[in-house]
């Protein structure tokens, strides 16, 4: 991965495509400087519990030093308040 | 236009005047604002006002050779580049209101007054006032005829008079190594003049004078400080050509005239803990360290942290310590600050116990009353002053237990004591902060160094970096991570064994038993009720220094031995310390968070502080647990109606379970959601449907999504949880069993019980009773990157769900079983404007931290997993 941080929006997903047997989601993040698209699997999510990620989010990610393509470190930053989670 | 604003106006011009310099060097109008605002258009001066700014923020931003091309920056992030690199607290806000002024000018819908454009033209000549009052030439290309060395000390203390409220009146380089500056203010009807002659040497200043005939130093200035100002420190005990109003300092020990240091450290190394020895703590840690180029981090081993703390009091830097408690970050600092006595470079070293910051107390506030007894300055400066050494880094500042000042751990309480703390930070500063959590921007570097252990959540730190609060991005930003002591006891542990006489035991008891004993052994016994409910309830409401007249009215005279209300009378002083002419805290925060833990294992202090907003550490959880560890628990899968402890450890609350509930035992099986199923094709479902189900869901779970094709039809998973079914399911099936699925309250309250635990069983890890990826992989993954090498390494590749029944050791305090691990399971709470349901406990693709009682994910109400299932709930 590079070193740069870079931000972005989710613009599409797909329910399929990566993981075992390709059973997890895939994702593509725009960047919000350059408009590029990166692609990256359900297990860049940088979390240690559950892995989704809505269309439209903000995330923060870098980029894959071997494939610019694809995103890698990709970290949530529209996660509601810890409140909202005890409704 | 109206008289009094051309007056106005006709002031302003002529100190742009002043400035003429600046103006011509950077190729700046002066006259333009000033126009636009004679001619009625004050929107238009604050646009020139803003087009100013940016044009000296950008020359500030080459002169420091700040990181990037400011060329195409806007206004705020050239202002968030060049604010370390200012010295000027009054500056930095100048520059803030000038942005504010320019953000709402630009905005549509703002009226803007003759008012705001003479503001923001005024916060202008402030920035310029600085750069011209302390004989810089960055922003007027001058270049001074002193030699460099002369000229930053001269640039230094100008700035410190400016900062102390005074004008420059004059100001003469006399020779290479001599310069002159006099200073004026007013106060009140007074009139101050400080006269400060800096020299290398007394050769110098006399050569200077002789060339003069000694006309220089002729006044009539009434209220005269006079400073002679000496680089050589031998020189100040040769004898002075001067009459015996001139002060004659060396350059390094100038602001002995503003500070008593040695009595500052006096108190720093008697109060507690108090450094008995000289013998150094050794500590090792983990290095984060940011290239500022590159901005590439990387992490290296320390074998020992206090002469990492040398290197930064010698050098300069910014330092983060993060450590458990009582891992000896504490006597660390305070090591660092005594050693100022020998120390070659910053000996002026200012501890702060940011323990002791009250709740509401602004962080000035704090650092004005902590350091008005040792500073000889007004009240009303003590803080600009400091501020000012610390930014300028001619002081080493030591910053203790900043988490323990967070007036509420809450994102909000973060980001307030954050955003006040990094005042301070500059790219010269010397600041060692001590922390129990971290506040760093969440990258694989800071999850390696923190092992993800003291993390908060990435939105604070967003919020924080919105505020122009990213430690990362400060110069010479690092950050240590002291080593938990694998084996033997903490220096906290030792200091307690000690003083309960257990110090030569080789298996010695943890801190809670240890901190227990020892409040035990000193509080008188008939008092330990009381003294358990006032100190805990007063840590719960952020009160952590206490008067002797409060202790007395709260707890009674027998506190004190013979009615005498000193801390020599104390009977609990072994507990305390001295925290101000009649009043303590106690010694460690530890022994508060143990009197808050005991405190709240009473349900009735748990329901009065429902509403309260407590301050909760993770620590107070932490003791909560051991002190009831081992109490009795049930088996029948009820969950009592009560106030529980619950969240993450950076957001602890307490909150109540209205009603008793009793939970599955174990979460649905495949057997149970067939018989559901069977149901469903026989009759429909809509009479246990969620009215808003959409139409077009079945119950079947989603095939194309199951990794196992015939989960659902082979005889072998029956006993494995329900996966890949949707909440819409989960309801109908909870509906159809006659139960409802548990609220996210519910289920992990069920899960920790009421000692608030970090796992279903106790609060230490058990590889051997959780289906997670830990079991699946043979090792402790715990943080997202081990998980992610071993995902990627093929570890996890036969990971699955399991019988719902095949770790009986995975049980909750009231009978509930595999409530970590396995799946996630989907509960009643809905986030309706997100359209997602809040789920709950982790599974076995997820490494050790998601398991927690605590943890929780969202999942699209539609969503379908194989890592997610559910449990239900019936009322009772």
């Amino acid at each position: 991965m590079t070193g740069e941080q870079r931000f972005g929006y989710i613009v599409d997903r797909m329910p399929l495509g990566s993981g075992q047997s390709g059973r997890q989601g895939t994702y593509i993040v725009r960047d919000a400087d350059t408009n590029v698209h990166h692609s990256f699997m359900y297990a860049d999510i940088v979390t240690e519990g559950f892995r989704t990620i809505r269309t439209g989010e903000r995330v923060r990610f870098l980029i894959d030093a071997d494939d610019p393509e694809r995103a890698c470190y990709v970290i949530r930053l529209d996660l509601p308040d810890v409140e909202d989670y005890y409704r | 236009m109206s008289i009094e604003l051309d007056g106005r106006l006709f002031q302003l011009r002529n100190e742009l005047d002043d400035h003429s310099r600046v103006a011509r060097y950077l190729g700046l109008d002066f006259e333009r604002p000033i126009k636009s605002l004679g001619d009625g258009y004050p929107e238009n001066a604050i646009a020139l006002v803003g087009k100013i700014t940016e044009r000296i923020l950008k020359q500030l931003w080459r002169h420091h050779n700040i990181p990037g091309d400011p060329g195409g920056k806007a206004l705020n992030d050239l202002i968030k580049g060049a604010q370390p690199h200012i010295r000027s607290a009054n500056v930095i806000d100048a520059l803030r209101d000038i942005q504010r002024l320019r953000n709402r000018s630009a905005h549509d819908g703002y009226e803007i007054a003759d008012e705001d454009g003479l503001a923001a033209v005024r916060r202008l000549l402030d920035v310029l006032a600085w750069f011209s009052s302390t004989g810089s030439g960055i922003l007027s290309g001058d270049v001074p005829k002193l030699a460099p060395d002369v000229a930053v000390k001269a640039e230094f203390l100008a700035g410190l008079y400016v900062t102390l409220g005074f004008q420059p009146v004059k100001r003469f380089e006399l020779s290479r190594n001599t310069v002159y500056q006099l200073f004026f203010r007013e106060r009140g009807l007074r009139s101050e003049y400080v006269e400060l002659l800096l020299s290398k040497s007394v050769d110098d200043v006399v050569q200077v004078l002789n060339a003069t005939n000694g006309e220089l130093l002729q006044t009539q200035l009434p209220k005269l400080t006079r400073f002679l100002i000496l680089e050589e420190d031998s020189d100040t005990r040769a004898s002075s050509p001067f009459a015996d109003d001139y002060r004659v300092l060396a350059y390094d020990r100038f602001m002995d005239a503003f500070v008593d240091l040695d009595r500052h450290l006096s108190d720093v190394v008697g109060s507690y803990p108090e450094l008995l020895d000289t013998g150094r703590l050794a500590i090792s840690g983990d290095l984060l360290t940011t290239d500022e180029r590159t901005g590439e981090q990387q992490v290296t081993r320390i074998g020992a942290a206090d002469q990492l703390l040398d290197e930064v009091a010698a050098s300069g830097g910014n330092l983060l310590i993060v450590g458990r408690a009582g891992s000896g970050k504490t006597t660390l600092l305070k090591q660092l600050v005594a050693r100022s006595a020998t120390a070659s470079r910053r000996r002026y070293r200012f501890y702060f116990d940011m323990s002791l910051k009250r709740p509401e107390e602004p962080f000035r506030e704090f650092v004005t009353r902590t350091l008005t007894p040792y500073m000889a300055v007004e009240s009303t400066h003590v803080f600009d002053v400091f501020n000012y050494f610390a930014r300028a880094g001619s002081v080493l500042c030591a910053l203790d237990g900043v988490d323990e000042a967070v007036p509420s751990t809450t994102q909000a309480g973060f980001l307030e004591l954050f955003t006040e703390i990094a005042q301070v930070l500059s790219a010269e500063s010397a600041v060692v902060t001590s922390s129990r959590v971290s506040f760093l921007e969440d990258s694989p570097q800071v999850r390696r160094l923190l092992d993800g252990t003291a993390l908060v959540s990435e939105k604070l730190v967003q919020q924080l970096h919105a505020q122009g609060v990213n430690p990362l991005l400060v110069p010479r930003f690092s950050a240590l991570r002291l080593h938990d002591v694998a084996s033997g006891a903490t220096p906290l542990e030792r200091r307690l064994a000690e003083a309960l006489d257990l110090g030569r035991e080789s298996d010695l008891p943890r801190l809670p038993e240890l901190a227990w004993q020892r409040i035990v052994e000193v509080t008188p016994s008939k008092l330990l009720p009381s003294v358990i409910s006032y100190f805990g309830a007063a840590f719960l409401r952020g009160r952590t220094v206490f008067s002797f007249v409060d202790l007395v009215n709260e707890l009674g005279i027998e506190l004190f031995e013979d009615g005498r209300l000193s801390y020599d009378s104390f009977r609990l002083r072994p507990l305390f310390r001295v925290a101000g002419p009649s009043a303590v805290a106690f010694a460690h925060s530890a022994y508060q968070e143990l009197l808050a833990a005991e405190h709240l294992r009473d349900p009735g202090s748990r329901e009065a502080f429902l509403d309260a907003g407590p301050r909760l550490t993770e620590q107070v959880r932490e003791f909560l647990y051991r002190r009831a560890e081992g109490s009795a628990s049930t088996d029948d899968c009820v969950l009592p109606a009560g106030v529980y402890l619950v969240g993450p450890s950076h957001h602890l609350m307490l909150k109540r379970v209205e009603r008793p509930v009793r939970f599955d035992r174990f979460p649905v099986t495949v057997a149970r959601y067939n018989r559901f199923l069977e149901a469903v094709r026989a009759q429909g479902s809509q009479e246990w449907d969620h009215p808003a189900k959409p139409a077009q869901f079945s119950h079947e779970p989603w095939q194309e999504r199951l990794r196992l094709q015939d989960y659902f039809t082979n005889p072998a998973y029956e006993n494995h949880p329900a996966v890949c079914v949707n909440y819409w399911s989960a309801y109908a099936f909870a509906r159809f069993e006659g139960k409802r699925l548990p609220t996210s309250l519910e289920w992990e309250a069920a899960a920790r019980g009421s000692d608030g635990r970090l796992f279903p069983w106790s609060d230490d890890i058990d590889l051997s009773i959780v289906n997670s990826a830990d079991s699946w992989s043979g090792r402790p993954l715990i943080t997202y990157e081990a998980w992610r090498s071993e995902l990627d390494r093929g570890g996890l590749s036969r990971a699955m769900p399991g019988p719902v029944d095949a770790h009986p050791g995975n049980v909750s305090p009231f009978g509930v079983r595999e409530m970590a691990g396995n799946v996630w399971e989907i509960s009643g709470t809905v986030l309706d404007e997100l359209n997602e349901v809040v789920i709950c406990g982790g599974s076995y693709d997820n490494p050790y931290r998601a398991l927690q009682t605590s943890s929780k994910g969202l999942f699209r109400r539609r969503g379908c997993s194989n890592a997610v299932g559910f449990r239900c709930v019936e009322e009772l």
